[in-house]
């Protein structure tokens, strides 16, 4: 088979790293929400800039794939453009800008408006997968808590929250219980997406490659964020439309136009806002 | 009216071209070669290295002149690389009391067998600016330098013949790969100095001072430092017996630390290990105070200070972990960011709602 | 030391064939009940597995991952060994991938390995070659990768087997992940799935 970077084999990690991350998956599918400790390698791209999600992407990635790569919901930000240019080099394969014809879409930060299909598979871009890291940051104690459903503390971070500022402060990567059992970190996605993870048609692949770890939502798995009865989830809301496209119903990006106060709201899903205008 | 963010893919390119640009500077100049780097700036070489992980001056020379002098960048070039890189074999130990001794420091005994050798160290050079290397010093006679030592047993060898310091740790088991599977905690010995031998200088290097400063003092005295170019063997499977197959230069560092003792076993020195590629006695040094706060659990001391932290430790000692944490917010946040804007209007609203309620 | 019998040809793309097999398990795994074909690799060794279940062996198996075949298996080690260079147990609790040819001699699942609450993804994965799989079978599945409910039907599986599986529901998450496959086919059931049925 042709190799499209010469030296390095088809998505640029070798067969034998492939398999150990394949293998990972696999588990992580298996046990929802669960993060699956791997031999995570180092990558040309820096860790913290989807060194995991691109690990996930070029263990499962093959030639008939087509690839999505977002950032902030965008496909032209600079690091999504590096990362779609990444496959691109090392995989030769089809990449696309559409959310409906894509077979894979790697993401930071967001999901795209345009509900998932099944047979998609998400990739998210984890940079903490741990949800009580902030609560606990030793690893040994987290590992402890997850074993023995141990969540307590989370509720009680939230209590405070309530207590001190009348409402959870939380507002993206937004805490999970995933299928009743595991607590589990979205990546940070605005609070706002939260809802699209819950009994997804997709599957979705979270990858951090810094601290490790693999995890999973197998598709049609229960997802909800936390909250309380008086204090039930709820999710971001503009008074404005998208300025490009009159969406009211997706999430926006505020732009700064003059520096007397002037702003206005695009679509931060490029791809969706050029759908309704086109 | 509003202009997405656009053209990022001629953003990129020309970022590239400017990078390219910058780091030859002005093409009168003549450029760098690999030689230069290697021979020439020889201890950021063996830093990118140790910490790169792969014993190749060339190499690293390149992933030096690549990151314009950039030693962190360098090290993430070179991980990088090594990763894409076939495992063929694993080396036998390398053997440090044998080979030629390039310098070689005791501070516990005023002599020692094989000699106090001082090579060459910027000890016990004035630190005066050299304008005169600015122009080009003349290189000085050839100075006649200290023989090859055959024999220099290591001095924590001689002190555990008379069982004054405690046994090095049995050395038959397989010690594990941190680069092919996650570090769990609690680590092993093994691994730890795997991951503090490929662990940011200047991590160590604070982090062994803080020891010194009263934060898990141990009492340290530097029972040897030495360079030492040592052979690394292989025993290939069908052969059965070790092949040479290249040498490399290390810096060892045996610490000797107060004593350790119970009521079953008599009190002896204790031991703090440094090991890196090249001529880096820094980085040992630091290296073996921080093993051996490390090895507070194994020696029934008290973990209260952050260098007997081995998770503490182990999990910020990666320059290249570190370094693009770090440096990852300067992506892009603007949707979170749009989040938290969201959520502290609504906060402030409510709190002029109570304050005016109030009044 | 080289195996004396002649070991058929491994995957003819070790690259493309692999993640062929991958996404098919992924996307069984992902669905389970869900009957997936596995097309790879072309030849498959002599005794009593078929096709699904080398590829499953082949794509997945490496040094790092212990495989226990049983009898009925046996014959394809060499064919294992040579391929995916995996050490071959013949103690069941010590194996990462647990491969039966005849469902009879799978050992009790309880003793299988189920990995630990900390670390429930060292649970082994157990393939099993069954009579014939069925999409419309006596068996109800629930759980994460269902929409709602999966039928399916199994033959072959010892008398008491989904019972045994249920039995271990309440040490999740420990747990086996079951493969099953009959010839080109294969089903999975992942721990998290809830059998009715048998």
């Amino acid at each position: 088979m042709t190799q499209t970077l010469a030296g390095y084999n088809f998505a640029y990690l070798d067969e034998q790293t492939k398999r150990m991350i394949r293998r990972a998956i696999l588990k992580a599918v298996a046990i929802p929400g669960y993060q699956v400790p791997f031999g995570s390698r180092e990558m040309p791209l820096p860790y913290g800039w989807g060194t995991g999600g691109i690990q996930v992407t070029a263990s499962i990635i093959g030639r008939a794939d087509v690839l999505k790569v977002i950032d902030q919901g965008a496909d032209d930000t600079t690091n999504a453009i590096s990362i779609r240019r990444f496959f691109a080099r090392t995989a030769g394969v089809a990449t696309t800008e559409r959310t409906v014809e894509a077979t894979i879409i790697q993401t930071r930060h967001r999901i795209p408006e345009t509900p998932l299909r099944a047979g998609q598979i998400m990739v998210y871009q984890v940079p903490i997968p741990e949800p009580l890291r902030w609560l606990e940051p030793r690893e040994t104690e987290t590992r402890t808590m997850h074993a023995l459903s141990e969540y307590g503390a989370m509720h009680v971070r939230f209590y405070e929250d309530i207590a001190h500022h009348g409402r959870i402060t939380t507002t993206y990567d937004y805490p999970v219980i995933v299928n009743d059992r595991y607590l589990m970190r979205p990546s940070p996605i605005p609070k706002f997406d939260n809802q699209k993870l819950d009994m997804s048609p997709a599957l979705q692949l979270f990858g951090a490659g810094r601290e490790k770890r693999i995890y999973a939502v197998p598709p049609f798995t229960k997802v909800k964020s936390l909250d309380f009865h008086d204090h039930p989830f709820s999710v971001e809301s503009w008074d404005a439309a998208c300025s490009l496209c009159g969406s009211t119903t997706s999430y926006l990006d505020e732009v700064l136009t003059d520096d007397q106060g002037g702003r206005m709201f695009v679509c931060s899903d490029t791809d969706y806002c050029r759908s309704r205008t086109s | 009216m509003y202009v997405a963010v656009k053209g990022g893919e001629k953003a990129i390119d020309a970022a590239h071209a400017l990078l390219a640009r910058e780091r030859r500077g002005d093409p009168a100049v003549p450029a760098l070669d690999l030689t230069q780097i290697a021979q020439q700036l020889g201890r950021a070489v063996d830093r990118v290295m140790t910490e790169g992980s792969i014993y190749d001056p060339e190499l690293a020379a390149l992933a030096i002149k690549q990151a314009m002098g950039d030693l962190v960048e360098a090290i993430f070039l070179l991980r990088a690389y090594r990763t894409t890189l076939p495992r063929l074999a694993a080396s036998q130990p390398v053997e440090t009391d044998r080979g030629l001794v390039r310098r070689r420091i005791s501070a516990v005994f005023k002599d020692v067998p094989g000699g106090q050798v001082l090579g060459s160290t910027f000890d016990y050079t004035h630190r005066l600016l050299d304008f005169a290397l600015a122009a080009g010093t003349p290189l000085p006679d050839p100075v006649a330098t200290s023989e090859p030592i055959g024999a220099a047993p290591r001095v924590a060898d001689m002190l555990g013949r008379d069982g004054l310091i405690e046994p090095p740790p049995p050395g038959d088991a397989v010690p594990g790969d941190l680069t092919r599977q996650p570090i769990d905690f609690p680590a092993d010995r093994a691994l730890r100095l795997q991951n503090l031998a490929r662990g940011d200088e200047g991590w160590l290097l604070a982090l062994g001072y803080s020891t010194q400063r009263g934060y898990a003092r141990n009492h340290p005295f530097a029972g040897e430092i030495r360079i030492v170019d040592v052979a690394v063997e292989i025993v290939p499977e069908e052969l059965g017996f070790p092949v040479e197959i290249g040498e490399i230069t290390v810096s060892e560092c045996d610490m000797v630390n107060q004593f350790g003792g119970s009521a079953t076993a008599a009190p002896a020195f204790t031991r703090g290990y440094g090991l890196v590629f090249g001529q880096s006695e820094r980085k040992a040094m630091a290296m073996a105070l921080v093993d051996r706060a490390l090895r507070a659990r194994e020696l029934g001391e008290p973990i209260a200070a952050p260098a007997q932290d081995e998770e503490f430790v182990l999990s910020h000692s990666d320059n290249v972990e570190a370094s693009g944490f770090v440096q990852h917010l300067k992506l892009p946040h603007h949707v979170d960011f749009q989040s938290e804007l969201d959520l502290l209007r609504r906060l402030r609203a409510e709190h002029d709602q109570r304050k005016t309620a109030a009044e | 030391m080289r195996p004396t019998q002649a070991i058929e040809a491994g995957f003819i793309d070790p690259v493309d064939d692999a993640n062929a097999v991958f996404r098919q398990v992924l996307d069984a795994l992902a669905h389970p009940g869900r009957i997936v074909e596995i097309a790879r690799p072309t030849r498959v060794p002599r005794g009593s597995l078929g096709r699904a279940a080398i590829g499953v062996a082949m794509a997945l198996a490496d040094f790092e991952t212990p495989v226990w075949l049983d009898e009925a298996a046996a014959p394809a080690a060499s064919h294992l060994r040579f391929h995916c260079n995996c050490p071959i147990v013949s103690k069941p609790d010590q194996a990462t991938f647990l491969l039966a040819a005849e469902p009879a001699s799978v050992p009790a699942l309880a003793t299988l390995p189920l990995g630990s609450d900390t670390y429930p993804d060292q649970g082994a994965t157990l393939v099993i070659e069954v009579q014939a799989l069925d999409p419309d079978g006596s068996l109800s599945l629930e759980g994460p990768g269902i929409d709602g409910r999966a039928r399916l039907g199994v033959a072959g599986l010892p008398a008491g087997f989904w019972e045994a599986r249920r039995a271990l529901a309440a040490l999740f998450p420990r747990g086996i992940d079951l493969l099953l496959t009959r010839g080109d086919l294969l089903v999975a059931v992942p721990r998290t799935s809830t059998v009715r049925g048998s």
